[in-house]
């Protein structure tokens, strides 16, 4: 677990503990994986960092985020040739980007 | 090019390979109203390989089971009387294609990877709303098996599909303009050969187009999702080189929230590295031999 700057969380991470509003109320549980809409609902909440789990490969060692966003555009271009005839809907789209990031993670 | 009539393709197919004589007990003993699991061990213990290789897999992590089983009986009692026979029913029919595989062009094995790939992440998706996915294992299993029968039997035909098969062309499209059916269809005829259910035969018939489903249209749909799944990940090896787009119903009946999709492909992933190593879809009958033999990959 560790705990960093809200500005530069990324999709798809794991909230280690639960987000309060400054009232606490609960924004986002444990567990949660954030989303595009997650993220601006805690911008708006002036939310400045929260708490995500460790990302670790198959192997159990921790992967740097910023090296799993570089593996993850990776895996999008090689996705992207076998994708043409369906990423133009949202929802294969979605699936081109988390078949990435799983993908990424076993690099 | 010259087209080939329905009816050549139907003889051709009658000569479809008949049921396995063990698969048939299966399906008789357990549809027995007090069916238990001696019944099953009993026509199992028939087929000492298949025994092996069903017990192989039910002690994959992918069943996650703390201890290790050793009997089919045993297998029966902690996995369930349906997984075993769906079980049973994998393997052996597995068997059956493996050994023809000599005569095809293409890599069975990467083939039955690719199926299995399905077969994971069709249960997986099916699992996120209903129970008993064990039937959608199963479906996705099988659901290439008209694929297999058109390489295996109409292997010359099946290589002028695959060259006309394209950026240009679907699969399905060059399997229609060349002998005028898809391999869903000649899956189809298995099926009702075999005498599978309604919902498997639906699930191999309808897998490109679940809109057509009528009985188990939640079934359809994540076989079809599956499919699409496996190939995204690049579990085995299609024939087919493009992700197709996901019918919009069929999706929407499994995925609501973008968070939940990662986390299934996650468990989709390791679900099948799990089983995949259990299965030994290159061993002895598979054709790794043929694969070095002819020194591509």
């Amino acid at each position: 677990m560790k705990k960093i700057a809200l500005n530069e969380v990324m999709v798809g991470m794991k909230i280690a503990r639960d987000v309060n509003s400054p009232r606490g109320m609960v924004l986002v549980r444990k567990g949660a994986t954030l989303t595009e809409g997650v993220i601006k609902q805690l911008e708006r909440y002036d939310i400045t960092s929260v708490s995500i789990e460790d990302i670790e490969d198959e192997k159990g060692v921790e992967i740097d985020p910023k090296e799993l966003e570089k593996r993850k555009m990776d895996q999008i271009e090689q996705l992207k040739p076998i994708f043409v005839k369906a990423e133009a809907l949202p929802w294969m789209k979605q699936l081109m980007d988390a078949a990435a990031t799983v993908r990424a993670r076993r690099l | 090019m010259e087209e080939k009539s329905f009816d050549d393709i139907l003889k051709r197919l009658s000569d479809l390979p008949s049921m396995p004589t063990i698969v048939q007990e299966m399906f008789k003993v357990t549809s027995m109203p007090n069916c238990t699991s001696k019944d099953v061990a009993r026509v199992l213990e028939n087929d000492q390989s298949l025994t092996a290789r069903l017990l192989r897999v039910a002690n994959s992590p992918f069943y996650g089971l703390s201890r290790k089983v050793d009997t089919v009986d045993r297998a029966c009692t902690v996995l369930g009387l349906n997984t075993v026979k769906n079980l049973a029913l994998s393997v052996s029919v597995m068997g059956v294609f493996k050994s023809k595989s000599q005569e095809a062009t293409f890599d069975m094995a990467d083939m039955w990877r690719h199926s299995l790939g399905c077969a994971v992440a069709a249960k997986a998706v099916f699992e996120l709303r209903y129970k008993g996915g064990e039937n959608v294992f199963v479906g996705g299993i099988l659901h290439d098996i008209g694929k297999m029968i058109l390489e295996i039997y109409m292997s010359k035909e099946y290589k002028e599909i695959h060259e006309l098969y394209g950026e240009d062309m679907s699969l399905v499209d060059a399997e229609m303009y060349i002998i005028g059916r898809t391999h869903a269809l000649v899956g189809r005829l298995l099926a009702r050969k075999w005498k599978f259910t309604e919902a498997m035969e639906e699930m191999i018939a309808f897998h490109h187009r679940p809109a057509l489903a009528k009985v188990a249209r939640e079934q359809v749909a994540a076989v079809h999702i599956g499919n699409e799944i496996a190939k995204a990940l690049s579990l085995g090896k299609s024939n087919e080189l493009f992700v197709m787009p996901i019918d919009k119903d069929a999706w929407n009946m499994f995925f609501t929230k973008e968070s939940t999709l990662t986390d299934t492909l996650e468990v989709i992933q390791d679900g099948y590295t799990q089983i995949e190593e259990t299965l030994d879809l290159d061993g002895p009958e598979g054709n790794r031999g043929k694969r070095l033999k002819d020194g591509s990959k």
